[in-house]
């Protein structure tokens, strides 16, 4: 993935973490839980709690496919991180 | 479903559009109920009836089991809300252990 170089205040956080998730928005991510448990899925909304609105969401359990979600909500406490995955 | 990130405290997640619908939550720790939704709050406090419980797997917590447990009218507090969605659309894999 190409990384797009932001001349922003590097001591704004919010910035960059809002750029993210704008580069986000509408193409799949893989979102881990504090659990373990990792969801993958079309990333729709964020939130400044870092809730998550994904759809065509699949989880995983032990790296296992266990069940597949049209929409899918998850609270931003319980999320570890979001990762981007590379484009197709 | 509107795609963008939104930093204001109004909630991302538009329960009203499941009211009366069934809809399944899980919880931290690995409690799974389904049941109708009936409200719910920005918080993510939910109360639905007609709840079952999928009784968890007694090795490991993340894993259900078939059996289920009756509990009717259930608020669920929003601090221990993992992730919510609408039964529908719901598939499950067959039993990968």
């Amino acid at each position: 993935m190409t990384t797009t170089t932001t001349t922003s205040n590097t001591s704004n956080n919010s910035n960059a973490q809002f750029n993210f998730f704008k580069m986000c928005i509408g193409r799949p991510v893989v979102v881990k839980l504090n659990n373990g448990v990792e969801y993958r899925g079309i990333l729709e909304v964020v939130d400044g709690n870092m809730n998550i609105v994904m759809e065509q969401t699949e989880e995983y359990l032990n790296g296992q496919l266990k069940t597949k979600y049209g929409d899918c909500f998850l609270r931003g406490n319980n999320v570890l991180y979001i990762s981007a995955q590379p484009r197709k | 479903m509107t795609s963008s990130f939104n930093p204001k405290k109004e909630s991302i997640l538009d329960l009203q559009k499941f009211l009366g619908k069934e809809i399944c939550v899980k919880f931290t720790g690995g409690r799974e109920v389904q049941g109708i939704l009936k409200g719910y709050d920005q918080l993510v406090n939910i109360t639905l009836d007609q709840t079952q419980e999928f009784i968890r797997d007694a090795e490991d917590p993340l894993i259900t089991t078939d059996e289920k447990r009756f509990l009717g009218l259930v608020v669920c507090r929003g601090s221990s809300v993992m992730m919510v969605c609408p039964t529908e659309g719901c598939e499950p894999i067959d039993n990968p252990y």
